[in-house]
């Protein structure tokens, strides 16, 4: 879903740019609440090797049938993980590098991070965060309740992002808006099996092996404790 | 002095997780499972007879001809990019509380 250059409206572009920087500004004191405690330093290198899981995952194409090929965006799995500021900024500065490569434009990058990391990542994890509060009215293990509304709310995430991504294309008139939207909604209805699958393994085993890495299982602690922590 | 057993367990899970993407796209790229087919939205532009437009500069490293090269050299720099930013973000934290 990279967009390259010259694809959509210059002005939408501009659009997209200046939400992109605003999100990122907010973002960038928004993290900073990572790092209050002691010895909140030593996940840094986690971050890093999370983005670079991201990265991978992005640069690999898996098939899909009918012709296709999918690939993780990754928001709605960072903002899980590292909380909705966390993921835009990770995700801004993937897509940057996967523009080096020649992965999506240089100009398309605001609409990239608008599409990947603001609506895929912010408004999934709310998303994931709503079938988190649905599914805790089940008997089924805190760990399974995460997993699996962290698979859902992605795969939710990707459709949206795709959804958001076929209105530009409308908006900049390269495809009629009618075309473009389901479009784009069909095939990543598919490809968001994948993005729904990775995400959820890989929550599921930091759920495991470092339950106190992911966000939004710290703020599930501490609304059992009483003390909703604002994430 | 520095006290290397408490950065055991962190080093470890970074480097294994760094030689699991790296033996991913090894695999990945020798035994073909992974799509050389055109993404979602390709796939859209493409039915629609939309071709990708010029793009009016040339990307840094786009000269890395081999994806798995590619691939390997992308995840050292995200890694490297991210946790710098990341320090530094922690950096200015601390320094605003104290």
């Amino acid at each position: 879903m990279h967009l390259p250059d010259g694809l959509l409206d210059p002005i939408l572009i501009g659009v997209l740019w200046i939400i992109a920087v605003i999100f990122l500004i907010i973002s960038y004191f928004k993290v900073g609440n990572l790092f209050k405690n002691e010895d909140s330093e030593k996940y840094i290198p986690y971050i890093g090797v999370l983005a670079a899981v991201v990265f991978a995952f992005q640069f690999v194409n898996y098939p899909i049938p009918g012709g296709t090929s999918g690939h993780l965006i990754g928001g709605t799995l960072v903002a899980v993980i590292l909380g909705p500021w966390a993921s835009v900024i990770i995700l801004f500065l993937v897509l940057l590098v996967q523009t080096l490569f020649g992965d999506g434009g240089i100009t398309a990058l605001g609409a990239n991070t608008f599409n990947m990391g603001i609506i895929c990542g912010i408004l999934g994890f709310y998303i994931v965060l709503g079938l988190k509060k649905l599914l805790s009215k089940t008997r089924l293990d805190k760990k399974y309740i995460i997993t699996i509304s962290t698979s859902i709310g992605s795969y939710i995430g990707v459709v949206l992002a795709a959804l958001i991504c076929g209105i530009e294309l409308g908006i900049s008139g390269v495809i009629p808006i009618e075309v473009a939207i389901p479009a784009m909604v069909y095939w990543h209805l598919l490809i968001g099996i994948g993005e729904a699958v990775i995400s959820g393994l890989i929550v599921f085993y930091i759920l495991k092996t470092k339950p106190d890495f992911i966000t939004i299982e710290i703020s599930w602690r501490s609304l059992e404790n009483d003390q909703l922590e604002k994430v | 002095m520095t006290n290397w057993k408490r950065y055991k367990w962190p080093i470890f899970t970074i480097l294994v997780t760094i030689l699991v993407l790296i033996l991913m796209l090894t695999i990945g790229y020798s035994i073909g499972i992974l799509s050389e087919n055109p993404d979602g939205l390709e796939k859209v532009l493409e039915t629609e007879g939309v071709s990708e437009p010029e793009s009016f500069w040339t990307p840094i490293l786009s000269w890395i001809e081999n994806n798995y090269l590619a691939g390997i050299l992308g995840i050292v720099i995200v890694f490297s990019l991210i946790a710098s930013f990341f320090y530094l973000n922690a950096y200015q934290e601390k320094k605003r509380i104290k």
